[in-house]
């Protein structure tokens, strides 16, 4: 007759397994969370370094010009560009790439033999002093 | 009814520990994960610096060269500076000519860096082995970021150093 107070099997269940869904839920967010900075993280990272790869490639291109313009006349180099080139006001080299471009400041004047501004395509392209200027065809 | 009692007292501690021990682990793994996005934006800041460095000292070796080795263009810019498209002070090899020297002084500093093909600013000295100093253009550093690059030239028939050093300003 007397009274039992017994804790019913099913509620301790149910609690048990909010529990879990609390849990579960919690890390859930912090996942989707971490997978949205992990790909925003990426993504600054790839851009970053096509950005340095074109900026040392526009630094190489201004170095050989450099060099070329303090060598003697006749002087040439045959470089290949993996990246369309162009120039603009004969010293803004600019190197473009699918979704990026970097440009950097000649310390010389490059011209393509008739103009200061022009465009040369990937592939081999000749570097060379005529008569103390530098002139780049495409080859 | 007693032993009841203390049960169910027994479970709600075990639920109560294990959702603390969950808390206390979620709290850990943000803070690591905090940590982490500094070291990453730290090292990313160190990598951008290094390289604007590099670029610079290229840029400086790459202007200093111009300047004790080349002619310039027109080759005879010093006569008429107005004329010149590009900055070179040698009359020889790494031997200064003392016209075009005066005339790059007189050259507005704007017009000077557009002429060397320099996008940071600044200072360019010449000056004899002992010190005294032949020549000075330019603005002295009070930027951010500096470098430096000295070549043996001769002026006069004397030994010198050229010396030229770029620097960023803090809006750069």
């Amino acid at each position: 007759m007397g009274l039992k107070m017994k804790y019913p099997k099913s509620a301790k269940k149910s609690q048990a397994s909010m529990e879990v869904v609390a849990a579960v839920g919690i890390i859930t967010i912090i996942f989707i969370f971490m997978s949205f900075f992990a790909y925003d993280i990426n993504r600054d990272r790839q851009s970053a370094e096509e950005n340095s790869n074109l900026q040392s490639l526009c630094l190489k291109i201004s170095g050989i010009v450099s060099q070329l313009y303090l060598s003697s006349p006749g002087t040439e180099v045959v470089l290949k560009l993996d990246n369309e080139m162009t120039v603009s006001s004969g010293r803004t080299i600019s190197i473009i790439s699918e979704n990026i471009g970097s440009s950097c400041v000649s310390k010389t004047i490059l011209t393509n033999g008739t103009s200061n501004s022009f465009r040369i395509g990937k592939g081999n392209s000749m570097f060379r002093n005529v008569d103390g200027a530098v002139v780049v065809q495409e080859i | 009814m007693n032993l009841t009692k203390i049960g169910m007292d027994k479970m709600k501690k075990r639920s109560q520990i294990s959702i603390t021990d969950f808390f206390l682990a979620a709290s850990i793994f943000v803070v690591l994960i905090g940590a982490l996005v500094f070291v990453y934006s730290n090292y990313t800041a160190k990598f951008a610096s290094r390289q604007e460095s590099s670029m610079m000292q290229l840029s400086a070796i790459q202007a200093a060269d111009i300047l004790a080795k080349s002619h310039g263009k027109p080759d005879r810019w010093g006569v008429n500076s107005t004329l010149a498209q590009e900055i070179g002070l040698a009359q020889d090899d790494r031997n200064i000519s003392a016209q075009k020297l005066d005339s790059f002084l007189n050259i507005s500093y704007n017009t000077s860096k557009e002429l060397m093909g320099i996008t940071d600013e600044y200072h360019f000295k010449i000056s004899y082995i002992d010190g005294n100093t032949i020549a000075e253009k330019g603005m002295n550093s009070t930027g951010r970021k500096a470098v430096g690059v000295e070549r043996r030239v001769i002026y006069g028939g004397e030994n010198a150093i050229l010396s030229l050093i770029l620097w960023k300003r803090d809006d750069q």
